[in-house]
Order: structure tokens, then sequence, then C-alpha cells
């Protein structure tokens, strides 16, 4: 499909390329298998699993593999981190801040506090910078009105004050505790 | 005290999370730091006495410094005398659209507001006079953080006609005062 289109302007190029005409067509569909911890299998296209860092090195110290396993990463956060990254593509194709914004939001909006805080440490593993801004904005954004108990739980945090530096505090800034959301 | 739990650990706290990977997050400084830069200001203050940990975290003046370089948007509004309130003192009218995020509602460092004058405010520091003589005649300087409720006095120049305050976080985070006289 590629040939018809770009013929005109690669001409330079497509004599070089004809002889092999598979390098120029195999390049861009080229799949990449990803294993996740629960042994599913995941086939995504190179472009988008060089948006993960670690694959990326991965690939670079062993150019002849094809399968990359990832012990960390589980396949539900895993699928989500993949949906996301292939839009990234498009958007680096097409940039439109706008409409990246646009889908950015719309991405963290649907998901559950779970789904969202389970994608944290697969992205921070897969070192995909921008969408671990866009979730930790995201967890931010929900637990900014919490109450202190609620973020005690959601987190797993025993409390380790005593009652007496826990009133200190409180006093201290009084006002932050007004306004909270309920639980 | 109790201590935090690794990572490899299962849920065995007390306080189970809704999913291991918060637990993970909340016991890896990195991750935690990251998720914590991106609260607003009010959030971060009732989020101290979340645990000792998250009080040192935010607490730790490396993490402000990155907060005000990378995250912050600076509340903006003007401070009213507001007389025959109970606080009867300077309150914040907020000047942006989003008031609540901030870090405080009004100036509670001193009982008589009538002895002091405001000077000037820099990037959330205020350098205020408080007199101690009738008609402004003498008196003493102090730089004020509203946000942590910290002061400190400036040593009494002589005869000081005026002073100005500089601070610029993202450069240094040391302020200067300089006192003409």
């Amino acid at each position: 499909m590629s040939s018809s289109t770009d013929s005109p302007t690669l001409t330079t190029e497509t004599t070089q390329l004809s002889p092999q005409p598979d390098t120029e067509t195999a390049k861009p569909t080229k799949k990449i298998t990803l294993k996740s911890s629960d042994n599913q299998i995941f086939e995504v296209e190179e472009s988008v699993a060089m948006e993960f860092a670690t694959v990326k090195s991965f690939f670079e110290d062993s150019p002849s593999t094809d399968t990359v396993p990832l012990p960390n990463v589980t396949a539900k956060p895993l699928s989500q981190v993949i949906e996301f990254c292939k839009e990234q593509i498009k958007f680096k194709a097409n940039p439109d801040e706008a409409q990246k914004k646009k889908y950015n939001a719309e991405f963290v909006t649907e998901k559950s506090d779970k789904d969202l805080v389970d994608m944290i440490p697969v992205a921070n593993y897969l070192e995909i910078k921008d969408l671990l801004d866009v979730l930790n904005q995201a967890v931010a954004d929900r637990i900014e009105n919490k109450s202190v108990e609620y973020v005690r739980s959601f987190f797993g945090i025993d409390n380790d004050f005593t009652a007496e530096e826990e009133a200190a505090l409180r006093r201290e800034h009084a006002w932050a505790y007004e306004g909270v959301d309920e639980d | 005290m109790l201590s935090f739990k690794r990572i490899a650990g299962s849920s065995s706290s007390s306080q189970a999370p809704f999913s291991v990977s918060a637990e993970t997050i909340a016991n890896n400084e990195d991750l935690l730091t990251e998720l914590l830069l991106r609260l607003p200001i009010k959030s971060l203050l009732k989020f101290k006495c979340v645990s000792k940990h998250w009080l040192s975290l935010i607490s730790n003046p490396h993490f402000s410094r990155r907060r005000i370089s990378c995250y912050s948007t600076p509340p903006c509004g003007l401070f009213l005398i507001e007389r025959g309130s109970p606080y009867a003192g300077y309150q914040l009218v907020a000047l942006d659209s989003n008031h609540s995020k901030a870090p405080f509602k009004n100036l509670t460092f001193v009982n008589d507001i009538s002895e002091i004058k405001f000077i000037q405010s820099c990037n959330g520091l205020l350098l205020y006079f408080r007199s101690l003589r009738p008609g402004w005649s003498g008196g003493i300087y102090y730089v004020y953080n509203p946000t942590t409720k910290q002061h400190t006095t400036i040593p009494e120049p002589r005869r000081a006609v005026g002073a100005a305050l500089a601070f610029d976080p993202s450069k240094s985070p040391h302020y200067k005062v300089i006192c003409v006289t």
C-alpha cells in the first residue's frame, strides 16, 4: 500500500530498495511479543513497544529476541498501558496538543482508582514518563480533597503518630482540614 | 515505632490497601514523591499527619524546591483588613479562580494589627515592619512565611529608611533583605 502512494517522492530510495521489497514493507509492521507475569501474550507493533524505555533497552542489548518477558507486570494494567501508548504514537505522527490533552483526560477519567494505581508501578518499570505524569496527576486529583484517614487506608499506611503529635499537626494548619470530601 | 513493610511483602498490615500497587507506591520513595509533588499545598499540609514518613517527605526543603520550580501555580490575592470579624486580621481575598488552593486564609501572626505595616510580598514570603514606638519611628523588620507560619526577625538596622525583600526559590533557597540607611 505504501509503494503506490510513496513512489513518486522516493525516486532515489525506491531504486535502491526495489530488489528487496520486504525491507520496506516489513519494518513498519514488525511485531514485538510482550509476556506478562501472569503468562499472557501481547503482540504489539514495534513502534509501540519502543515507547517503553525498558523494552527498548532490552532490544538494544539483545536484538535477536522477539519475546520480552515482563516479570513485574500483570496483564490488565499492561493492556491499558499499551492502549495509552498506541494513541501517543498517533499524536507523535500528527501533533495535536488539544486532542492529546483531551484523550489523556478521558483515559484517566474512565478508569477506577485501582486501575490508575495499578498502572503507576507498570509505567514506572517500563519507563513511560508521559503516562507516569498523567497517572500521578490523576491519582493526586482523586485524593487531594480526601481525609487523612482515607489516604491512610488507600495506601495501607499505619498511623505512627501519637494522639498528641497528630493533634499538634492538625492545630498547626487547621484550615487545611476544612472542606474535606466524604470518604 | 512501626516500620514500613517492604515492597515484596504481602498485605499483612493492619490497614490492608485496596490494591497491592498502592502499597508499592507508598513504600517507594521515588514513586511517592512524584505523586505528592502534584498535590496542591492545602492537601500537602493536611497529609503531613498521614504518617511520619509523609511528614518528613513533605517537610523536606528539596521537596519544596522541586515542587515550586516544576508544579506550583502561585495563588494570587490581596490581604484586606477585616475589622470586627472573629479574626480581626488580614484576610486573603483570592483574585484567581482556584482560591481554595491558596495555602492560607488569613494572617494570624500578631495580636494587634494596628502596629504592623506590610512592606512587600515576594514569591510566598512577606516582609513586614512592627512598630515599637508611636509614629512608626522605630521597630523591627520581620520576614514571614504564611504557609508554614514561620517567621524571623531581621537584625535591626540603625535608622533604616526603607527595606526590600528579594526571594526567588527557583534560583536559591535563600532570601535577601536590603535595608537602606
